[in-house]
C-alpha cells in the first residue's frame, strides 16, 4: 500500500518581510520556473500567488524529505501546477491543496489519498511559534487519540544530513510513536499543521472561518 | 578577504532575518542558520542573493543547499573567491 505522507507550510502575507518579493526579479528567478513566471506576470494578484507557490514548494519538499533520499532544498526545483492542485518534483506528482484566507496561505501537499487533515490559526506576537504549533496539533488531536493534550508531545530528531539539522516531526502518546504522519509550519502571526491519521474517515471540507481562529480544513 | 571579513559580512546579512536575535550574541561559526537563528526557510533565497550581490559570486543551487550552518556560508564564500 502506498505510503500516505504529508507536508505543509503556512505564509503571513502582511509579515513585511514577505512584501513585495513577487516584484523582486531575482527572486522570482531564484525560486520559480518558467511556467509558474508565466502565471505570476498574468496574475492579477501576483503577491498571493508567489507566496502560494512557495508555500507548496515548502510542503512538498517536507514530504519529499520523507520519502527517502534527501531532495535539493531549492524552490525552483518544485514546480507548482499554475492551477494550485499538485507539484511535481523529480518525476513525482503531490497532491496540493492551497487555502488562503486574508493575509494567511496554507498549503498542504501529500501523496496519495484522501487530504489530509490540516487546520491553520492565528497566535499573539509574544507566542514562541514553534511551541504554539505543537499546541495546536496536540490540542487538535487529543480527542482522536482518546487522550488529554498533555499526553501528547511532539517530537524531532537530530538528523545530521537534513537541511535544518532536524528530521520531521513525530508524535508521540506517553512517549512511544503514534502511526500518524504530521508536519508543523509557522510563519509571521499564523501556526499550521497536517495531518495523516490512519484509517481515518475524509475530513469535512474546508471552512472558512469568519475569524482568524483555529479552522479545520479537509 | 580574511575569514573574519566573510563572517561578519555573512553576519550582517543573516541579521535582517534571524528571529532569535539573543542567538546572535553567541553566534559562531557551527551556528545553525535555520535552527538556531531561526531564519524562515524562504527567506534564505534572500540570503543566498544578498551573498552574491556582496561578494560578487554565483550560488548554485547544490551549493546552496549544502550550507547550514553560518560556517558553511562563510567556507562557500571564501572558496569561490579563491
Amino acid at each position: 500500500m502506498a505510503l500516505r505522507l504529508a507536508g505543509n507550510d503556512v505564509v503571513d502575507l502582511g509579515d513585511p518581510a514577505n512584501a513585495g518579493a513577487h516584484e523582486r526579479g531575482r527572486f522570482v528567478e531564484r525560486g520559480c520556473g518558467d511556467r509558474e513566471r508565466a502565471a505570476l506576470a498574468a496574475s492579477s494578484d501576483p503577491a498571493g500567488l508567489l507566496w502560494s507557490f512557495f508555500a507548496a514548494k515548502e510542503a512538498a519538499f517536507k514530504v519529499a524529505c520523507k520519502l527517502g533520499s534527501r531532495p535539493v532544498f531549492a524552490h525552483r526545483r518544485f514546480l507548482v501546477e499554475p492551477s494550485l492542485t499538485s507539484v511535481q518534483h523529480d518525476g513525482r506528482t503531490l497532491r496540493l491543496s492551497i487555502e488562503r484566507q486574508g493575509e494567511r496561505i496554507h498549503a498542504v501537499a501529500w501523496t496519495c489519498g484522501e487530504p489530509p487533515l490540516a487546520i491553520a490559526a492565528s497566535v499573539s506576537e509574544s507566542d514562541d511559534l514553534g511551541r504554539a504549533a505543537r499546541r495546536l496539533l496536540v490540542t487538535s488531536l487529543a480527542r482522536s487519540f482518546r487522550c488529554s493534550a498533555a499526553m501528547l508531545a511532539v517530537v524531532r530528531n537530530v538528523e545530521p544530513e537534513a537541511w535544518d539539522d532536524l528530521g520531521p516531526p513525530r508524535l508521540l502518546r506517553y512517549g512511544k510513536p503514534l502511526d500518524v504522519d504530521v508536519s508543523l509550519s509557522h510563519d509571521g502571526r499564523f501556526v499550521a499543521f497536517a495531518a495523516c491519521l490512519p484509517g481515518a474517515p475524509p475530513y469535512p471540507k474546508r471552512t472558512v472561518a469568519p475569524s482568524a481562529r483555529p479552522h479545520e480544513a479537509h | 578577504m580574511e575569514q573574519q571579513q566573510v563572517f561578519d559580512k555573512v553576519i550582517a546579512i543573516l541579521k535582517p532575518f534571524v528571529k532569535a536575535p539573543e542567538a546572535l550574541a553567541t553566534v559562531s561559526m557551527g551556528s545553525f542558520i535555520v535552527k538556531d537563528l531561526k531564519v524562515n526557510s524562504a527567506r534564505l533565497v534572500d540570503v543566498v542573493l544578498e551573498i552574491e550581490d556582496t561578494f560578487g559570486i554565483a550560488v548554485a543551487d547544490a551549493d546552496a543547499d549544502k550550507v547550514k550552518t553560518v560556517g558553511d556560508a562563510v567556507n562557500l564564500i571564501v572558496k569561490s573567491k579563491s
